[in-house]
């Protein structure tokens, strides 16, 4: 019965167009896809040139960047935590307890899972058209510009499962950003929140919106992936 | 396409898989015009002494030299045309595979268009320009690979199985292009393992057989002296399975 009043509530809160829940969840949202953003800029050429480009000590790499994928956030959070307080390397840029903070550590966790799924997409691109690069002696740019091309795909369910990852996560934003009402809490650490607290109305509001991005997301990975499998 | 005659030329060209010689030794020289054959059973290593040729892979030694007229430094790869076996068909529309080998070779767009529509009008895939090339069948794939190897203009083309998974309509429409070409002057080295085929189509135009076996290249024979009295034991036996 209490369960019913707070999905009722909750309805009525996301209807109402209630003001500190949209706060929460537009920044989650400016949070996540600028974190996302940066990560792409480094992870979509860093895979690309690790799948177009042998070097002493590749392989380690590539396998060390597929490791990077399973960081634990809250080690990610503590890390950053460490980096940016006002005792850190980085304190006098006072970024704890900032969107900003969070931002970094997001990047941290997101860049090598776009680096990771483009370096696998794009490798096997690579080898499908090797003989046709071989045989017109196209330069290393060209052919990873070539790829990126061909394999915009896969780049975008990379950009997506990243993002759907970034979502989703709650440890190193907590630790990093504070939680701090209005100006660092996003979906995931308010719902802990107010969780918590027992008021599971926002909660479940949070909650819905959540699950409704996260399924959107996946949905379009899914129907842009059938696209590209459908070849053979 | 005749002006600029360019010979194609291996020497010594050995290649090493897991210390054992796939090709081994091979002088070979491709220059004059016609359909000449390189024949030999599966695993012969012709495929591999194509690779070479068509400078897809390096030879662990020997030297492969393209010389002659119109051999542009740089674009030089793109004057050997190659057709593999499974083609390569880039995710792109059947247009665009061809625009791609084209930009590459920098030509410019009003030439690119004109050239593919040519192409693609003689493989008879001008209907299908703006369909992706990978739904295309594997014999038009093959034939997209065909346009896509005579847009460049190549001064050779190497040929390697390019019709053995088709079937007979796409493998005949395929061997009536590259004769036609061939009978303009254009060398054109015919890699198969299919006697039959070989009597049919190569030869032509003065062209002569290379048979491979176990990586070594016996001297090359005309057609019909291969036929009728093979140079070496082992082309002897190869032919002595397709009378049975
Ligand atoms: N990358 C490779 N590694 C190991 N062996 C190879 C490789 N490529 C080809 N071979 C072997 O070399 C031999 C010649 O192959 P190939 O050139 O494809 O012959 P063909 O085209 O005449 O059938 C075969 O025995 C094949 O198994
Ligand atoms: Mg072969």
């Amino acid at each position: 019965m209490e369960t019913l009043i707070a999905i009722k509530q909750a309805f009525g809160l996301l209807l109402s167009g209630d003001s500190a829940l949209f706060t929460i969840i537009f920044l989650s949202l400016k949070v996540n896809l600028t974190a996302v953003g940066y990560a792409a800029l480094l992870g979509f050429p860093m895979g690309a040139l690790l799948a177009t480009t042998r070097f002493y000590g590749h392989t380690m790499l590539v396998g060390l960047v597929n490791a990077l994928m399973g960081l634990p956030p809250v080690v990610v959070g503590l890390a950053v935590y460490m980096m940016i307080s006002r005792s850190g390397p980085l304190g006098v840029l006072d970024l704890l307890y900032t969107p900003t903070a969070m931002i970094i550590a997001q990047v941290i966790l997101v860049t090598p899972i776009i680096t990771a799924l483009t370096r696998a997409a794009l490798a096997r691109i690579d080898k499908d058209y090797t003989p046709l690069f071989r045989m017109l002696g196209i330069a290393p740019m060209r052919r990873m510009l070539t790829l990126i091309r061909d394999g915009w795909v896969e780049l975008l369910t990379a950009l997506l499962a990243g993002l759907g990852r970034a979502m989703a996560e709650v440890g190193a934003v907590m630790i990093v950003g504070g939680n701090i009402n209005h100006f660092t809490r996003v979906m995931t650490t308010s719902i802990t929140l107010e969780t918590s607290r027992g008021a599971l109305s926002v909660a479940l509001a949070l909650g819905g919106v959540l699950l409704v991005l996260t399924l959107l997301i996946n949905l379009v990975v899914v129907v842009v992936g059938r696209r590209e499998q459908d070849d053979g | 396409m005749a002006e600029a005659r360019l010979i194609l030329e291996g020497r010594g060209l050995c290649l090493h898989r897991q210390s054992r010689a796939i090709v081994d030794r091979v002088d070979i020289r491709i220059d004059a015009g016609g359909i000449s054959g390189l024949v030999g059973a599966n695993g012969a290593g012709k495929t591999s002494l194509v690779s070479l040729l068509a400078g897809l892979i390096a030879p662990d030694s020997g030297v492969r030299r393209i010389t002659g007229a119109g051999c542009v430094e740089g674009a030089g790869e793109a004057r050997i045309g190659l057709m593999m076996q499974k083609p390569v068909i880039m995710r792109r529309s059947v247009y665009g595979n061809c625009d791609y080998v084209l930009k590459a070779l920098g030509v410019e767009k009003a030439v690119r268009r004109a050239r593919i529509a040519d192409g693609l009008a003689l493989v008879r895939l001008d209907q299908r320009a703006r369909d992706d090339a990978r739904l295309l069948s594997a014999g038009e794939q093959q034939r997209l690979a065909l346009a896509q190897m005579l847009i460049a203009e190549p001064a050779v083309l190497l040929c390697d199985e390019a019709t053995s998974s088709l079937d007979p309509p796409s493998r005949r429409l395929i061997e009536k292009i590259v004769a036609d070409k061939a009978a303009t002057g254009l060398p054109v080295l015919w890699v198969t393992h299919n006697l039959a085929q070989l009597k049919r189509f190569g030869g032509r135009g003065g062209g002569r057989v290379f048979f491979m076996h176990q990586g070594r290249l016996a001297p090359p024979q005309d057609i019909e002296a291969f036929f009728t009295a093979p140079a070496s034991k082992e082309a002897r036996a190869f032919l002595a399975y397709e009378r049975i």
